[in-house]
């Protein structure tokens, strides 16, 4: 009996397959390198429907929490969050008076929301795929910033629709900042996962809990805390201390962020090692 | 394992945009056997979607890796089991 042309081929499933998938993913490749905008309309479609699958599996799982448990917390968040929006509240009364008496006050630069379309841990590097980009005024070396005015990192690129942002945590980046309430100037270098590291000198009076500062946004008031001294290596013999460092916000839980231009001084310059650099002012 | 091998290509695909990044990596080493090429193809369409430009590829360095892996145990394990 004669065999098909199919039969007599000698391409075996797995090669069939492994032919087939390598095709699929040097197309993406080819896109991003080509047209990048393009891929990231294609796939954002995708970005939603992950998101939402994660908020609906996060009420389903919460169902299954002690119901009395849960109200009672509610209105203990609820309260803590009445009481800072007042403490708030006065703080940024208190700023807008003194301001006005100093006479240096200067309006806020107003900035552009963007929706957040993948974040870590989905999106490795520590990097935000922004659902905003050149249309909506976007451009590379803008600042992003999170919840309260926090500094998150610097928009590495933009697209029409698109943008992405590499966060100040992302390993690699390098970032002059301040610790503790005596401003000790620190480099921080990112560490991913929303930790930084940093070396100071033994002495320095740094302790765990200090907290970590970057320049603001403009007429934000300065310098704004990004994150909190969490762990301190290093005998009191030793010349240098090692601060492990947990950023204040949770970039995986990051919904939205507002893009503004960066303070300035605050440039995204790529030293001759490869990776990048952001200088405080 | 090869009957099931297209729809976890497809289920590694998915979770490349919805699932954390552990998942996909562990997709692509279950897939490496059976599709050698898996783990290469998930780590450039996760450098494409995700990498920095600039930076390494690692995602595409580590699937290469697992891949050239795959192919050495398919070349000399696989024939031995048969043989035997």
């Amino acid at each position: 009996m004669r065999t098909r042309t199919w039969q007599r081929s000698k391409c075996s499933p797995a090669a069939l397959l492994s032919g087939v998938v390598l095709g699929v993913a040097l197309l993406v490749f080819a896109a991003r390198l080509v047209a990048p905008g393009l891929l990231l309309a294609g796939v954002a479609p995708l970005f939603t429907a992950g998101n939402a699958l994660a908020r609906a599996s996060s009420g389903f799982f919460s169902a299954f929490g002690n119901t009395a448990a849960l109200a009672a917390k509610n209105r203990t968040l609820a309260q803590a969050n009445a009481t800072l929006e007042l403490e708030n509240e006065a703080l940024r009364q208190k700023a807008a008076d003194l301001g006005a008496l100093i006479g240096t006050s200067t309006p806020a630069t107003p900035g552009i929301t963007a929706t957040v379309l993948a974040r870590p841990p989905m999106a490795p590097y520590d990097t935000l795929i922004l659902g905003s980009g050149s249309e909506a005024g976007i451009t590379a070396s803008m600042e992003a910033y999170g919840p309260a005015g926090t500094p998150l990192g610097l928009v590495e690129s933009a697209t029409g629709g698109f943008a992405r942002v590499r966060l100040f945590t992302a390993p690699g980046v390098v970032t002059d900042a301040w610790v503790g309430s005596t401003r000790v100037p620190v480099t921080l270098h990112g560490a991913g996962a929303g930790a930084f590291s940093a070396t100071v000198s033994q002495g320095s009076g740094i302790a765990v809990g200090d907290l970590v500062y970057l320049p603001g946004p403009p007429a934000g008031g300065g310098a704004t805390p990004v994150a909190r001294v969490a762990h301190i290596e290093g005998t009191a013999s030793d010349p240098a201390a090692t601060l492990a460092i947990a950023s204040l916000v949770n970039a995986s839980s990051l919904a939205w962020v507002v893009v503004r231009p960066a303070p300035p001084g605050v440039l995204l310059m790529p030293p001759a090692s490869g990776s990048a650099t952001t200088t405080a002012p | 394992m090869t009957r099931l091998a297209p729809y976890l290509l497809v289920a590694a695909f998915i979770a490349l945009f919805i699932a954390p990044w552990p998942v996909p990596a562990v997709l692509a080493l279950i897939l490496a056997l059976p599709v050698p090429a898996a783990p290469l193809a998930l780590g450039l369409a996760f450098d494409a979607l995700y990498g920095p430009p600039g930076l390494l590829p690692l995602a595409t360095l580590l699937g290469a890796f697992a891949t050239l892996a795959a192919l050495l145990v398919r070349r000399r394990l696989l024939p031995g089991i048969m043989a035997a």
